[in-house]
């Protein structure tokens, strides 16, 4: 069969030679240095990968390949995750699209070289060439805007390492271009020799126009008075050479720092956690203690993440404590991470521990409100870390005082406000509660929890739903002074063993009553029944206050007759809104009591702002520029709004408590159950 | 040196042991950390879940004691709640077993060049350092800074026959107050007048008038009168507490609450004080200027105590404590110090 490049002298013009101007030594060295740079960064992965599979912790789930496929494509594809940020995702779109366009053409070059197969000419040649200076453009334009972006965006670091990484591809880049240029200039004269026919600006075959920027670049060449084939030729060969090495550089840095990303984060993201971002990892408390005290307590998937890290910084700006002025700057939590692992050990030959890359203050500023885990372009389970800081921490016998109290108060009288237990029905004075009897088979167990139950703010929530439970005569129970805190807050802070110890007797607990149902004003309590406790053999039914009241209202048992007129605005509490996905019901009760208008506030549903409770911080406190709650309820006033509903007692003692610092202290804060008790006309 | 800790949960009225108190926490942890020597943990009444809070703490070993002889010790400390059914008499009897001394309300140990350097509470922030000769006993005050934290794993991790499970023993030079200290306890701010960002210590500061811009913005509290009715003020003030002798004036004086002009003076004429009263939503510290009927706290009076024979030698304090009853030690309940 003869070859298809000869059958015709146009087919064979259509088309260009690969490596013509360059010698042959410059080619071997070429694809030897190629050989050796691939070797470093193969070294390289390898000696990281075998760090992070020094991780000691075990993944509960299982490895699966093909999910990790699908995944990563799917990933990678959409970039969906990175385009919530739309400039930063257009500018990786461009960046990641054209790259992976010059990558494909630089393997289609080198299939047509080194190998029998031939199709890179004709048609074939003209659309990939088109598509390969596209992909360069694009390519360009999103390095520039990453460059620009390091210049202006406050919250990305000024990293030196990663401006000179951004350089180094946009000087592959431009050098590719100005390699295309002087080829085609140097083709030209080649060509112009051989078939004496080209038109365009006398620089080229009429076909090189389909490489657009080349072409142009060519263009300008000749404009510049580049006629002389051999200068063209001896340019070509120097740029080739210079773009050459600038690619090899770039293979062998591929492991380090910046470049890994490319890497790690697809595999992060491809592996990270599928759970609702207010479930934590459940350690399992054998020999080994909970938590981490130096990085290889981390499981290899955790390290994995820090590794991933493009250092973007979106954590840190939806983090409250960081808004608020605390030391808490979450991508530097994780940064500490991989810092430890780069880290030599001590004099004494150990390994560092992690308390002197990541300080205390950080740690105990954590609202554990997850957004850090929402935002993450790469999967990066921020507060996951932080809480097992915490609770390496707290078995190491360093926690604050604060926290030691909470523990105690949680231990000791089953609540973390410090109060008696037996004041646990004290907020039921008055009112026709259905204590359930030891052993009493129970249906419906409304949980009130312990804000419920002793915050003088959750005590009024408490108070509305027993009125509305009454009123649609439900029947339900509650288990009064046997009901204890569910571990929430002593986990968040790091104190696993107490967590696993409350949740093992709540759950032996409401087994002997039989319940299957369990209805709750609290989000944190709902969170813990719903993704937490069935880990450890719990099998409930978990409604929210908000839910069960939609519900109610949907089907028409709540009437609302006296609805409210005016502007009220949802504060989506975290774990609600973010850590379990419920930012409709809360909407729909509110639309069913206001006639007023109901606004959102500027960061709300999934993207909400934290009250600053959670995690502990209802009973920590660290010095920042400003409270977390009083940012949040100035944004709620900003909208105009009168009232500002929620759905958390701690949200709801948090914002007020934030009232303190703005001057319209008209605005109400109220539970939905409280809206509902009085639009029904219950209160 | 044979460092030894009484611990125990205590007795609950109810019977029910559960907890560990606050005063035997900090009396392993000060043996632990400070002393830093191996610790032996004792029990009096079988309370395994105080031994086993001491292995978990820092204890190199724990066990029951039937009999006070049996102990022997260099140094001993003890909380509230190791003392269980035996009470105040523990301290004082073993005290008198190894002929050692007895240091009562101790905050603070160790070692210095001969013997120990003790730091006892004495109240209202006061502190008295001794050096004592060991043996000694020392009871842990139940106002001593926390340590460290014996996490529930720790606890539960510690194997019955008495020697530590999976739980590692508290690593000293993991600890440094400066770092895991940042967090304080919030304070529920409720409906402050005042508006702050600041931290709760801010807060209550503003509360109680002491912060700068509270000083600057609100001088409602600042009462403003001539030179002598405030003198007649300050001594019913003496006098109502206790300070002075003397009967107390008239409970009616001349005052003004703030305002821009100083009022000028009045008469000997008096005119009833109204204290200004603030809005009170019941939620958060009560306001200084709500009326003194209503407030339970009051200063007390600093009584003078009877002057008692010192068995250790006092220390010059660093910190100067204030002085209370003219550098005379203050009688405390409890047996005496032996020789």
């Amino acid at each position: 069969m003869p070859d298809p490049r000869v059958v015709t002298q146009e087919v064979e013009v259509v088309t260009r030679e690969i490596l013509g101007n360059v010698p042959q030594w410059m080619s071997v060295s070429f694809y030897f240095l190629v050989a050796i740079s691939l070797v470093i960064a193969g070294v390289g992965f390898a000696r990281r990968v075998a760090q992070h599979n020094r991780g000691r912790r075990q993944e509960s789930s299982r490895f699966n390949p093909l999910g990790f496929l699908v995944a990563t494509c799917a990933y990678l594809a959409t970039h969906r995750q990175l385009l919530r940020d739309r400039q930063a995702g257009i500018a990786h779109v461009l960046t990641f699209y054209g790259f992976l366009i010059l990558f494909i053409g630089t393997c289609i070059v080198f299939l047509e070289h080194q190998t029998p197969l031939h199709f890179f000419y004709g048609w074939f040649y003209l659309i990939a060439s088109l598509i390969i200076d596209l992909g360069g453009v694009a390519f360009l334009v999103g390095l520039t805007m990453f460059v620009v972006r390091r210049r202006r965006e406050s919250r990305l670091m000024r990293e030196q390492s990663v401006s000179w990484m951004l350089w180094l591809l946009l000087a592959i880049g431009v050098t590719g271009f100005l390699l295309e240029g002087l080829r085609i200039r140097y083709d030209a004269d080649r060509i112009y020799l051989a078939v004496r026919e080209f038109r365009f600006y006398n620089i080229s075959p009429e076909f090189e126009i389909w490489s657009p920027v080349g072409y142009a670049i060519a263009w300008t060449f000749t404009k510049l008075g580049l006629e002389s084939s051999d200068l063209a030729g001896g340019l070509h060969r120097f740029m080739w050479g210079t773009h050459a090495l600038l690619c090899i550089a770039f293979f062998a840095l591929l492991p380090w720092r910046f470049f890994s990303h490319m890497f790690y984060s697809a595999a992060s993201w491809a592996t990270r956690r599928e759970r609702p971002v207010g479930q934590l990892s459940l350690p399992v408390l054998n020999e080994n203690p909970p938590g981490v005290k130096v990085w290889a307590d981390f499981s290899p998937l955790d390290l994995l993440q820090t590794d991933a890290c493009t250092t973007c910084g979106r954590c840190n700006e939806v983090c409250p404590a960081n808004e608020a002025g605390k030391p808490l700057h979450p991508r530097e939590v994780v940064l500490g991470i991989r810092s430890a692992m780069d880290a030599p050990a001590n004099g004494n030959g150990q390994t560092k521990l992690l308390f002197d890359f990541v300080p205390d203050e950080a740690l105990w500023s954590c609202t554990t409100c997850g957004g850090c885990n929402h935002v993450c372009p790469v999967g990066i389970d921020v507060y996951d870390k932080i809480v097992d800081l915490r609770r390496g921490r707290v078995e190491s016998g360093f926690v604050p005082d604060a926290a030691a109290q909470v523990f105690n108060s949680t231990f000791e009288e089953f609540n973390p406000f410090g109060s008696k237990n037996a004041d646990r029905i004290a907020w039921a004075s008055g009112l026709d509660v259905p204590f359930a009897d030891e052993g009493e088979e129970v249906e419906l167990l409304y949980w009130v929890g312990c804000a419920g139950s002793f915050d003088p703010d959750g005590r009024s929530v408490s108070r509305s739903m027993i009125r509305i439970l009454n009123h649609l005569d439900i029947n339900y129970r509650v288990l009064g002074k046997r009901e204890c805190c569910t571990g929430d807050p002593a986990r968040r802070m790091g104190e696993e063993g107490l967590f696993q110890e409350l949740a093992g007797a709540n759950i032996e607990r409401l087994k002997t009553h039989g319940i299957r149902r369990v209805l709750t004003h609290c989000p944190h309590c709902f969170n813990t029944f719903k993704n937490e406790y069935p880990a450890l053999g719990a099998d409930f039914e978990v409604e929210h206050h908000s839910q069960f009241l939609a519900r109610m209202i949907e089907d028409g048992r709540l009437k609302l007759p006296h609805e409210t007129g005016e502007t009220v605005t949802f504060h989506d509490p975290c774990y609600l809104g973010r850590g379990n996905g419920e930012t409709e019901a809360p909407r729909k009760v509110l639309h069913s009591i206001s006639t007023g208008k109901t606004v959102e506030m500027p960061r709300y549903g999934k993207d909400s702002f934290c009250c600053g409770a959670g995690g502990g911080s209802m009973w920590l406190d660290l010095k920042g520029d400003t409270r977390v709650e009083s940012i949040r309820v100035k944004e709620a006033t900003e909208t105009g709004a009168k009232t500002v509903a929620t759905g958390c007692p701690f949200c709801k003692g948090m914002l007020e408590a934030g009232k303190q610092s703005i001057d319209d202290q008209s605005i109400k804060i109220k539970d939905l159950a409280e809206l509902v008790a009085e639009a029904e006309g219950l209160s | 040196m044979r460092i030894g800790v009484i611990i125990g949960t205590g007795l609950k009225l109810d019977g029910e042991v559960r907890a560990v108190p606050s005063s035997d926490r900090t009396a392993l942890a000060l043996a632990a950390l400070k002393l830093d020597c191996k610790v032996a943990a004792y029990s009096l009444d079988n309370d395994d879940a105080g031994l086993r809070y001491a292995l978990a703490g820092g204890a190199a070993s724990a066990q029951r004691i039937e009999n006070l002889q049996e102990i022997e010790f260099d140094v001993m400390l003890i909380g509230q709640g190791g003392c269980g059914a035996w009470g105040d008499l523990l301290p004082a009897v073993l005290a008198e077993n190894r002929g050692g001394a007895l240091v009562l309300d101790v905050v603070d140990v160790e070692f210095s060049s001969d013997g120990l350097r003790v730091t006892r509470d004495l109240g209202r922030g006061a502190r008295e350092i001794l050096r004592v000769k060991v043996p000694a006993v020392l009871c842990i005050s139940p106002n001593a800074q926390r340590l460290t934290y014996v996490s529930r794993f720790r606890q539960l991790s510690v194997a019955p026959g008495g020697t530590p499970g999976g739980a590692e023993l508290i690593d000293p030079t993991e600890g440094d107050s400066s770092s895991w200290q940042p967090a304080k306890l919030r304070t529920k701010t409720g409906a402050i007048s005042e508006k702050t960002s600041g931290s709760a210590a801010d807060r209550m500061n503003t509360l109680m008038g002491a912060s700068g811009a509270a000083r600057a913005n609100d001088e409602e509290h600042i009462v403003q009168a001539d030179a002598a009715t405030c003198s007649k003020q300050l001594l019913r003030y003496l006098a109502h507490h206790g300070f002075i002798e003397g009967s107390e004036p008239d409970g009616s004086v001349e005052a003004k609450s703030s305002s821009a002009s100083v009022p000028p003076p009045q008469s000997s004429e008096t005119v009833p004080f109204t204290p200004t009263q603030r809005r009170h939503t019941g939620r958060g510290p009560r306001k200084l200027d709500r009326d003194s009927k209503t407030s339970g706290r009051r200063p007390s009076p600093i009584r003078v105590p009877k002057p008692v024979e010192k068995e250790a030698e006092i220390e010059e304090d660093d910190r100067k404590p204030r002085a209370v009853d003219g550098g005379k030690a203050k009688p405390r309940r409890g047996p005496r110090p032996l020789d």
